[in-house]
Parts: C-alpha cells; sequence; structure tokens
C-alpha cells in the first residue's frame, strides 16, 4: 500500500519524478560509460601471459641497432628471449588479386611466444621460423583470399618477393599498445624486402625496438645501469652523444609512454587522469542532488509524515518507508540508465575512438556492482531525509515549523561546487576550441589550398611521364615529386658540424615545389649544383654561417646552398620549426608523393580527371588522393575530440547544476515562503522580491566563478605547454563562462522564484 | 469617507460547486471609525480584511478607497494603494525572524524608497513613541508575545497609514498582554487612525465604536 501511495504522489509531482530520474540516469549513464572506458584503458596489455616479464629497452626515443639484442642476450644471464620489432609498409597480392597496401612488422621468431596474441591456424613457435613466412591477419586473409584456409598458399609482397603464409592470427586488439597490423613477418625478411643484406649486423642502423623475456624471478631493470656504462664504452650511439639513457620500460607502461616505437599507439595518461577526474566530480554531483533533490521534496511530505506519526506508526516503520521509495526511483533510474547506456554506446565509441564492447562488459559481476552502487544511493538518499523528518515532533511538522529547521548550509556548499565545475569545464572547453581553431588557421608559411597528394606509385623511370600527363589535365597548374614533404616532418639526417652534432629535417623535392606550395624561397650566389640544396632560415641561423650563406661542410663533403627559404612550417604545430634542408630528388631518388597544385575550378572534376589520369598509368594499383588541406585539418583531430569530450561534459554538468539549482530552489523559497509574505503585505514590489531571492544565486555563482577561475587557468596553462604555438588565455573567456553560467543560474531560479514572488501573500501567511 | 464596499461576492469553485466565501456586502467606513468584525470560524471575517486590505480580490462588486475604484485598479496600482494607507496586524505577529526589532520596524520604508536618514529619524521616532528603544537590537525569538505584537504594531504604524486591518491581534496573547494592546488601539484611534479588527472576544469588540456580524460570508 505505501508504495502505491507513492507512484500516486510521484504522478502528481511528474516535475519532480522526471527531474530526478531523468537527470540521475543520465549522469549516472557518462558515469559508466567512462568507468568502463577507463578501465579498458588502464587494463592495455594485461592480456598477455608473460605481461610481467616482458620490457621494451628505451633511450631517450626506442631505437636501437639490430645486433644489439644479440649481443645482450649472450651477455646477460636474465634475459630469456628478444624480439625486435620494425614495422613498414609495403603492397601485398596473391596471384589473382589486386595488390593492397598492407602494414606489417617484421620481428624475431620468438614475437608470438613471448606476446600472447591468439593465431587462428599455426603454432606460436613454428609460424615465423624462416625467412620467407608470413603470419596473416584474420582480416587480411580474408581479404586477399575470401577463406581462413590458407596455410602454405604464396603471396607477393611488391610483386617480386615471395612469401609462404604459415599461420592466422586473430587482428590485434584495441587493448594493446601495439597498432592494428595486417601482417607479421620474420625480421630476416628484410634482408629480401629492403635489400638489406646486413640488417642483422648493422650497427650503423639504430631504429628498430626491442623487447626483452626476462627470466622468471628475475630483476632485469636493475641492469640498465650496468649495460648503460657498456654502451657508453663502445656502442656509437652513445659514445657520439646522440643517446645517454637507458631504461627498461615493463609492458604494461608502454601505452601510456609518449616514447613511440615501432608499429605502437599509445594515449595520454593526462587524458585518462582528467576523465577519471571528471568522473568522480560527475558521480559526486549526480549522488549529491539526487539526494538534495530527494530530501527537497521529502520536506514537503512532512505533513503525511506527521499525520502518521500521530496516528501511531513507528519511526522504524517509516525510515523503511523512506528508504524503500527511495530505492525504486534510483531502480527505475537503474533501467534508464542501462538503456541509455546502449543508446549512446556508439556515439561514444566514434567520439572516443574507441571499441568499448557493452554486452562484454555487462557481465554478472560488473552488472552486480551496477546494482550495488545504485542500491547503496537509494538507500542513503531516502534515509538521510527520513531520519531528518522522522525525528521532528508531530506538533511542529503539523504546525509548518519543519521547514524552518531543515534549512541547511551544506545546499549551498554544494551549489557553489557545482557551478564551480561548470564554470571550470565550460572555460576549459572553451580554451580548447579556441587552440584549435588556432593551429588550423595559423599561417604555415606555405600555401595548403587547392593542393592534392598522391602516393607515388610508378617505376623508378615513369618520374617525367606521370608528371607531363598529370601537367596535361587543363586544370592542373604545377606537379611536383617529392621524397617526404612539409606534412610529414621530413626525415631526420644527423651530421657532424663542426665537432658538433647537427640535426636536421631533410625532404628531397624538384622544381616545382616552391610553384606548388608557394614558399618564396630566395637564390644565394652559389651556382646551381646537382648536389646543391636549399635551407631555411632555422638552418642557416644553426649552421652560424649567416654572413656568407653558399655552402656548408658536412661531414667530409662541402654542400652547395642555392636557396634560402622562409620558415615555413613542415610539421604539426605542437612543435617549433627547426632546420630543414631541401635537397634535389635526383634520378636515383624515389619519390613518396605527388603534389599537384590545381587552380580551384571545378574541383571535382579536376580530382576525377586526375584519378583516371593517373589510374591509366598504373597497372592496377590502388591508390589514395587526399587534399593537402584535409590533412593539416586531421592533424588536429586529438584536440578537437579531447575538446569535443570536454564540451559534452560541460553539457551534462549544465544540466546536473540546473537540476541542482532546481531541486534547491523548490526547497529554498518553500522555506521562505512566509518571508515574501509578510514583506509584500509591507508593500514590497514582485520585481523587489525577485531581486532579493534570486541574489543568494548570484552570490553562489560568484563564488563559484572566483575558484573556478585559479583552477582553470592553471590547468589550461600546463595543457597548452605541450604547443609550441598556444592561443592567449583570454580574460573574456573567464568572463563569458562566468556570465552564462550566471545566465543558466538565474533562469532556472526565476522560475521558481517568479511563483513564490508572484504568490498572493495571504495564502503564504494563512499557512503558517 | 474611507472606504464603501458595495455588493461584495467572493466565492471560489470546488468540486464543481460554488462556495459562497463574502456574499452581498455592503459597507462604509468613516474615517476615524474603530469597527471589530465578529463572527464563529469560518464565517469569511479574515476574507473580509484581505478585501479591505486589498490582499485578496473579489468576484463581484464595488470597492471604493477614498476616491479610487479598487475594482477596476491595475495590481501595481492597488500596491501603491495599499503601501500608502493600510498596515496590517497579524494574530502570529509575522515579524522577520532574521532581523532584529529596528530592522524589522525599517522594512516597509525600505520599500517606500525613503532615503537612509529618512528612515532612521522614522525609526527611532516610533521606537522612542512605543518604549522599545532599549529591544532595537533584539531579534523576535528573544521577545515575548506582547512585546512581538507591539513590533508589529509599531511597523504597521511607520508608514502613518490611515487605516490599521488587525487580524485578532490579541489572539495568542494572554490578558493582561492583551489589554494593553487594545488600549494601544483605543490611543491609536483617538490619534485619528482608522482601524478595523477581527476579533472573537466580545470584551475586546467593545473597545469598538462599531461591530459587524458575519455568518457564512453574509453580514447580519
Amino acid at each position: 500500500m505505501g508504495i502505491r501511495s507513492y507512484i500516486r504522489h510521484l504522478l502528481k509531482n511528474k516535475l519532480y519524478g522526471i527531474v530526478t530520474v531523468l537527470g540521475f540516469a543520465i549522469s549516472m549513464t557518462f558515469v559508466l560509460l567512462l568507468s568502463i572506458y577507463i578501465q579498458e584503458e588502464l587494463a592495455v596489455d594485461e592480456f598477455h601471459v608473460n605481461k610481467d616479464r616482458i620490457y621494451r629497452m628505451e633511450n631517450e626515443a626506442v631505437d636501437f641497432s639490430p645486433p644489439i639484442a644479440q649481443d645482450l642476450k649472450n651477455s646477460i644471464p636474465e634475459i630469456e628471449s628478444f624480439t625486435r620489432v620494425l614495422d613498414s609498409d609495403a603492397r601485398i597480392s596473391t596471384a589473382d588479386s589486386q595488390k593492397m597496401k598492407f602494414d606489417y612488422l617484421g620481428v624475431d621468431t620468438s614475437f608470438f611466444e613471448m606476446f600472447s596474441f591468439p593465431l587462428i591456424k599455426g603454432r606460436p613457435k613454428e609460424v615465423l621460423q624462416t625467412p620467407n613466412s608470413i603470419v596473416l591477419s584474420k582480416s587480411l586473409a580474408l581479404r586477399l583470399f575470401g577463406t581462413l584456409d590458407v596455410v602454405d598458399k604464396q603471396v607477393s609482397i611488391n610483386t617480386e618477393h615471395k612469401f609462404m603464409v604459415t599461420g592466422i592470427m586473430e587482428d590485434f586488439p584495441k587493448n594493446t599498445h601495439f597498432k592494428a597490423q595486417d601482417a607479421i613477418v620474420n625480421f630476416k625478411a628484410f634482408k629480401t624486402l629492403w635489400g638489406f643484406e646486413t640488417i642483422l649486423e648493422e650497427y650503423g642502423f639504430a631504429s628498430v625496438s626491442i623487447y626483452f623475456l626476462a627470466k622468471p624471478n628475475t630483476n632485469l631493470p636493475a641492469k640498465a645501469p650496468e649495460i648503460l656504462e657498456r654502451f657508453k664504452k663502445d656502442y656509437w650511439l652513445y659514445k657520439d652523444g646522440w643517446a645517454n639513457s637507458l631504461v627498461f620500460t615493463p609492458l604494461q607502461d608502454l601505452y601510456f609512454s609518449p616514447k613511440e616505437g615501432n608499429g605502437t599507439q599509445s594515449n595520454s595518461k593526462t587524458l585518462v587522469l582528467v576523465l577519471s577526474i571528471i568522473v568522480l566530480l560527475i558521480l559526486i554531483l549526480a549522488i549529491g542532488n539526487y539526494i538534495n533533490l530527494t530530501i527537497a521534496q521529502a520536506t514537503f511530505r512532512g505533513k503525511e509524515v506527521a499525520i502518521k506519526k500521530l496516528l501511531g506508526s513507528s519511526k522504524g516503520s517509516l525510515l523503511l518507508q523512506f528508504v524503500r521509495e527511495s530505492m525504486l526511483l534510483t531502480g527505475i533510474a537503474l533501467f534508464l540508465s542501462l538503456f541509455l547506456l546502449k543508446l549512446v554506446e556508439p556515439v561514444f565509441n566514434s567520439l572516443l575512438n574507441t571499441q568499448i564492447d557493452l554486452d562484454a562488459k555487462i557481465g554478472f559481476w560488473n552488472l552486480l556492482k551496477i546494482v550495488s552502487v545504485f542500491g547503496f544511493i537509494g538507500a542513503f538518499s531516502g534515509f538521510i531525509p527520513a531520519l531528518k523528518i522522522s525525528s521532528f515532533r508531530p506538533i511542529e511538522v503539523v504546525r509548518g515549523q519543519l521547514r524552518k529547521k531543515a534549512k541547511t548550509v551544506y545546499g549551498k556548499v554544494f551549489i557553489t561546487f557545482q557551478y564551480t565545475v561548470t564554470i571550470g569545464l565550460l572555460t576549459c572547453s572553451w580554451i580548447i576550441v579556441k587552440q584549435t581553431n588556432f593551429l588550423r588557421s595559423k599561417e604555415l608559411g606555405f600555401s595548403k589550398d587547392n593542393i592534392v597528394q598522391i602516393e607515388y606509385l610508378g617505376a623508378m623511370n615513369e618520374k617525367a611521364t606521370i608528371k607531363n600527363a598529370l601537367l596535361n589535365i587543363p586544370e592542373v597548374e604545377h606537379v611536383s615529386l617529392t621524397w617526404q614533404s612539409p606534412l610529414d616532418g621530413g626525415s631526420n639526417q644527423t651530421f657532424d658540424y663542426n665537432g658538433k652534432p647537427m640535426s636536421f629535417q631533410e625532404i628531397a623535392i624538384d622544381s616545382s615545389f616552391f610553384k606548388v606550395f608557394d614558399i618564396k624561397m630566395i637564390p644565394t650566389q652559389a651556382a646551381k649544383a646537382e648536389n646543391g640544396v636549399y635551407l631555411n632560415e632555422a638552418a642557416i641561423s644553426a649552421l652560424e654561417i649567416a654572413d656568407d650563406p653558399v655552402s656548408f661542410k658536412m661531414e667530409e663533403f662541402t654542400v652547395p646552398i642555392i636557396g634560402i627559404t622562409n620558415n615555413f612550417n613542415f610539421n604539426h604545430l605542437r612543435e617549433n620549426i627547426g632546420p630543414l634542408m631541401l635537397r634535389h630528388l635526383g634520378e636515383s631518388f624515389y619519390p613518396q608523393n605527388i603534389f599537384v597544385r590545381i587552380n580551384g575550378k571545378g574541383m571535382f572534376k579536376t580530382l576525377d580527371e586526375i584519378k583516371s589520369t593517373y589510374a591509366g598509368l598504373l597497372d592496377k594499383t590502388p591508390f589514395e588522393v587526399r587534399f593537402v588541406d584535409e590533412t593539416i585539418n586531421n592533424w588536429y583531430i586529438k584536440e578537437e575530440r579531447t575538446g569535443k569530450i570536454i564540451g559534452y561534459f560541460t553539457l551534462l554538468s549544465f544540466i546536473i547544476s540546473v537540476m541542482g539549482i532546481v531541486a534547491m530552489s523548490v526547497f529554498y523559497m518553500q522555506q521562505r515562503r512566509k518571508e515574501v509574505g509578510i514583506r509584500k503585505v509591507n508593500g514590497a514590489s514582485i520585481t523587489q522580491i525577485l531581486s532579493m531571492l534570486n541574489k543568494d544565486y548570484i552570490k553562489w555563482v560568484g563564488v563559484a566563478f572566483v575558484l573556478a577561475v585559479p583552477i582553470s587557468w592553471y590547468a589550461l596553462q600546463s595543457w597548452l605547454q605541450g604547443f609550441a604555438y598556444k592561443t592567449t588565455i583570454s580574460w573574456w573567456v573567464f568572463a563569458l563562462s562566468g556570465l552564462t553560467a550566471l545566465c543558466i543560474a538565474l533562469l532556472t531560479v526565476s522560475w521558481q522564484s517568479i511563483k513564490t514572488a508572484a504568490a498572493n501573500p495571504v495564502e503564504a501567511l494563512r499557512d503558517e | 469617507m474611507l472606504l464603501q464596499l458595495n455588493n461584495i461576492f467572493k466565492w471560489v469553485n470546488s468540486g464543481g460547486q460554488r462556495i459562497f466565501l463574502l456574499k452581498d456586502i455592503n459597507l462604509e467606513v468613516q474615517e476615524g471609525e474603530f469597527i471589530s468584525v465578529m463572527g464563529p470560524s469560518g464565517s469569511g471575517k479574515s476574507t473580509l480584511l484581505n478585501v479591505i486590505g486589498m490582499l485578496d480580490g473579489f468576484e463581484e462588486g464595488e470597492y471604493h478607497f477614498l476616491d479610487e475604484s479598487v475594482h477596476n485598479l491595475r495590481e501595481k496600482h492597488r500596491a501603491n494603494l495599499y503601501k500608502e494607507y493600510i498596515g496590517f496586524v497579524f494574530q502570529q505577529y509575522h515579524l522577520l525572524d532574521d532581523l532584529t526589532v529596528q530592522e524589522n520596524l525599517e522594512m516597509p520604508l525600505l520599500y517606500k524608497k525613503l532615503k537612509g536618514a529618512e528612515r532612521k529619524a522614522k525609526v527611532a521616532d516610533m521606537l522612542d513613541r512605543f518604549n522599545i528603544v532599549g529591544k532595537k537590537d533584539l531579534f523576535p525569538a528573544q521577545l515575548s508575545g506582547g512585546q512581538q505584537q507591539l513590533v508589529g504594531i509599531a511597523r504597521a504604524l511607520i508608514s502613518n497609514p490611515k487605516l490599521i486591518l488587525a487580524d485578532e491581534p490579541t489572539g495568542n496573547l494572554n490578558s493582561k498582554q492583551g489589554e494593553e494592546i487594545m488600549d494601544l488601539f483605543k490611543q491609536l484611534n483617538e490619534e485619528g487612525v482608522t482601524i478595523i479588527q477581527v476579533t472573537h472576544s466580545e470584551k475586546n469588540a467593545a473597545y469598538g465604536s462599531r461591530i459587524i456580524n458575519l455568518l457564512d460570508g453574509r453580514m447580519i
């Protein structure tokens, strides 16, 4: 009977019911979703059986020479096995399939024994035994053959290299620090694939990641100082000062490592930390709000309680009634939030670029956890107001003195806290958007519009043919072939310059490059020569030859400088512009890119024409065509995503705080009805009453603003540290955030206060 | 003539039926009168007082206050009218608990937009007149019921109203305190303030110059 009368009560107070249940359900949906995400992020690489024994060797980066791995295995007894990892991409085909671009790793034979990536076909020990064996991912096997029954079948890499399929692996899961790969080959395969016969012995090639499996119950990381000493004596990388440190990083830290290895992906630990804090804040806000609303509502039911008490109900049974009702409400919220969870899952996945699989996560234990959290909140939020109400003497409740007594400070503190969070989040998302826009609209030093980038896939001797064919399209203005490009940062070139190590980025270009990208170049006095280079201003100042920039010594060669360019950006704007060397794309240089400047008239038609012309010159190989400005926009996708996430949470926190204010204002206005009545009888106008009632809320938002400004300023300051080019943290962003929060607070509170201010004072006074 | 009620009807609809709170009230009040409204519980005494005080409306009839036709006035205008001419005294005193005696007295003046100095002077005047200067910084809860009602009356008087409406002003007081309050009303009336009080007590009603009896919303 109790429950039925409660449902009747809810139906009568629809607004209260909807606000409470829906608000709580929405917040809990977010909390659940994010908790699952955080849980997954923290569990990356946990599935490896050997997870506690695998280490990656790292210096300032993670790059070592291939023979180092075997050297260490021979001399350090703690090492059980190792695998070198080197990532690359190429084109793969079968006898009767098209060529397809694919990403692969070259690894040592122990790879599948060390890591627990499941094999569908083949045994971990056997699949990589020979240099021409290849393990395909399930999806690549299906793409190539349409079936998984492909062991012992032959595939070709770049047409001429034949490999034998020895196994099929499941596609790498998301929760590993390795990027998804299409295939795994034996490290020795690079001998033929790259024509690099000496790769296994070449100390001079320092670009592979090395993983070690330590013997059980040993402490490999403790060996690092000893190895470092040795390296400093006899490994050029250390002797010449390219590297100075050495650590063994445990497998499970790799995902959060800022060092990018071969074929790895990472996440920022800060982002996960920030999300965890946000989850916690939202959880506190949601629970607090829910309790607040319930208490506010419960005080209105004081009369019911009083009458029940007068009629002989015990305190215990009243407590039970309140707890039961509150549990019913949280129960509804629970179902609603599970439903919402399912609903927003795809949105969330596309937003965070994750693959949360809810069905896998909502197992029995997780469900039990969720239910108990909800149960606890339900019981708690029923118990607190019940305790309060049921301990009043009935006569006080009947006389209406309850409201006065139920006045609390904590409600105000809570509102202030909520608004601090809201204003802080709003400011942060605003600045993040501002920074992203700033980066996107930053003057790059080159023109990025109307340039199409195509991969160069022709043969070595087809360079001129392809270029001329493209130039024949009327809408095409210039065509440039390059090795590396201003979009990928160039290739690093380090050399000894007057006894100092000097690090340049290098791009190889043909003569049309400056026209395609509209880069300012001033020729020097030096005569044009095949080995002549263009340097940017940063390089000139790094070489300290500003007075006479005609040539410089690169190790034993004298290199003529035939032109100087402005400091245009050739990398993501997180980085500063460093020294850049543009060398001539000679006969023997295989270009990677074709950049085509078009005149922008009938863009799509031109693009189609470029595609068909190019396809006609290639044999079947699929290729990608991209606009340069789009590529540049995509550089900031991570920032945009962070901004979006924080933006959504800002919205959520607004919803929650609006609910909080609704709850508090209902509660608060109820307390002040009598006062309002008296003031009105004594001549106060509605406007005067309204400003009096709203003043307090303005005060709380004001306090929240004062608290939120330094916190968010500090957070943003540290976030912007990561960028070479920073937007300003303008004062008006803070002001507008505060103002927005204030407006929303006032709108919400006015909804209640107008009602109170306009009420007939006679009624307020008669009730007392 | 201070005010005139002609054929005032007030009703509410409840369960499809029209329940009359006031029925055909005709009343004329001259300046300087002291009227007592009497009648059993639910007879409409307080409702009548609220209608006269312009806190409550009515469904039919005419109400003239001084030269104004209250039934034709807009809300804002009506509020100005009662702010200017009418003071209220309540059975439960209705002082604001969070304000001191002094601040309670000052409150109506705030809404008349008086200057600070002017307000101070009027409050001091009133404290003096009611002999409560010593209590000016106390809160209502620190005063006896009689003292609280004294403050209530002082507050009603502070803006020099022509009419005081008192709803059972002695209802919560013991007989001695009640007598003091009634003597005060009598004195105020002699000084020229018109008073309409609602009361249950024959004795208190006798202070007035005229008694109106109500039964089921009708004057008898």
